[in-house]
């Protein structure tokens, strides 16, 4: 296969050299198919195509007329309610005082500071049980208490598991 | 697969995709030609857009009982020699290319060279056919190319060059000869 260039070449020199120009041309034409090729860049196609202005344009978004009567709408309404704004807002301005403001202002502290106090007081009475509990669970008595009941649960439920088992056993048999 | 003229008509109708099939065709002939004719990568890089950037916006007055190829190589024959008239690149050399620099198509990867040494001997060839091609004026390196490299008939490339028929064959022949003699003087000649 490496050997192909070699030979197209020298055919070619061959038929030159001897005058026979057909074949000479067929042979030429077999030594260009042999060279390399010129590496076609990258993006070329990409470059020619943005330069001719070939290549689409990103699609426009067409807005439907509804939506553009109703933006339009909604603008105009805008409009007229900013010139309607002042005369709303000034007897609403007047009706409010600033003693009225603070008082609502501190009634809603005062609200919320209740409400933490209710929080705090529950929260230290669940506090206190369990402190009475873990204080309770250290003593030696009460643990021999849990221990002798644990062992004794489990007893009677093993022995509760058996009954019904057997029970079961002597309906389906 | 679609033939040039209906890829035109689809192109004008204005399918991008038309453009494309036709550059992916015609761009590694287009720039092998102008990389040959310049003998300077980018800048047949840059002469190639050029060429396809006029075809493509004259495409409506591409006359649709001509080949679009010998209409292409003709766009890229103007530009190559408007490009050689203005950088006056058709001088030649005045020191014998060395063999062992081997330029940017020689140093392509080949898939068909099966061990180093044949590759290194097969890429030496291909540059000394490289510099052989260069050594020629540029009449004769573009008929040649045409005719040997993108198989163009004789009639086309009197088309493409706009030189009469018998000046095509008769530079084809001496390009023929002068590129066997640069050959043969490199060390080429079939012994025997």
């Amino acid at each position: 296969m490496n050997r192909r260039l070699h030979r197209a070449v020298r055919r070619w020199l061959r038929y030159e050299r001897l005058g026979r120009d057909r074949r000479a041309e067929g042979a030429l034409r077999t030594v260009f198919a042999r060279l390399p090729a010129a590496p076609v860049p990258a993006g070329l196609a990409a470059r020619v195509l943005a330069r001719a202005g070939v290549l689409a344009p990103l699609p426009v978004r067409r807005v439907a007329w509804s939506l553009r009567a109703a933006t339009a709408v909604c603008l105009l309404l805008g409009g007229v309610a900013v010139l309607l704004l002042p005369p709303t807002v000034v007897p609403l301005a007047g009706s409010l005082e600033i003693g009225s403001v603070l008082e609502g202002a501190a009634t809603a502290v005062a609200g919320a500071g209740r409400r933490f106090a209710v929080g705090v007081t529950v929260w230290r009475a669940v506090s206190d049980a369990g402190i009475l509990l873990a204080e309770a669970l250290t003593s030696p008595a009460v643990l021999v208490t849990l221990a002798t009941s644990l062992v004794l649960s489990t007893g009677l439920f093993r022995l509760l598991s058996g009954l019904m088992l057997t029970e079961r056993n002597r309906r389906h048999a | 697969m679609a033939d040039d003229v209906k890829l035109v008509e689809r192109a004008l109708a204005g399918s991008e995709e038309a453009y494309r099939l036709l550059l992916r065709r015609y761009q590694r002939p287009i720039l092998g030609l102008l990389c040959r004719m310049v003998r300077d990568p980018a800048l047949a890089e840059d002469l190639a857009q050029e060429v396809f950037v006029k075809a493509f916006r004259a495409l409506d007055s591409f006359d649709r009982s001509r080949k679009f190829s010998s209409w292409l190589f003709k766009i890229a024959h103007n530009t190559a020699i408007d490009q050689l008239r203005r950088r006056e690149l058709d001088t030649l050399p005045l020191e014998t290319p060395d063999p062992d620099s081997a330029d940017l198509l020689a140093l392509l990867p080949d898939d068909r060279a099966e061990d180093p040494v044949a590759a290194a001997e097969r890429r030496q060839l291909a540059t000394a056919i490289e510099h052989g091609i260069e050594q020629l004026r540029p009449s004769y390196r573009e008929v040649l190319l045409l005719r040997f490299e993108q198989g163009l008939a004789y009639e086309e490339i009197a088309d493409v060059t706009g030189l009469p028929l018998g000046t095509v064959k008769t530079h084809l022949f001496r390009a023929r000869k002068a590129l066997a003699r640069w050959l043969a003087e490199q060390g080429w000649e079939p012994a025997g």
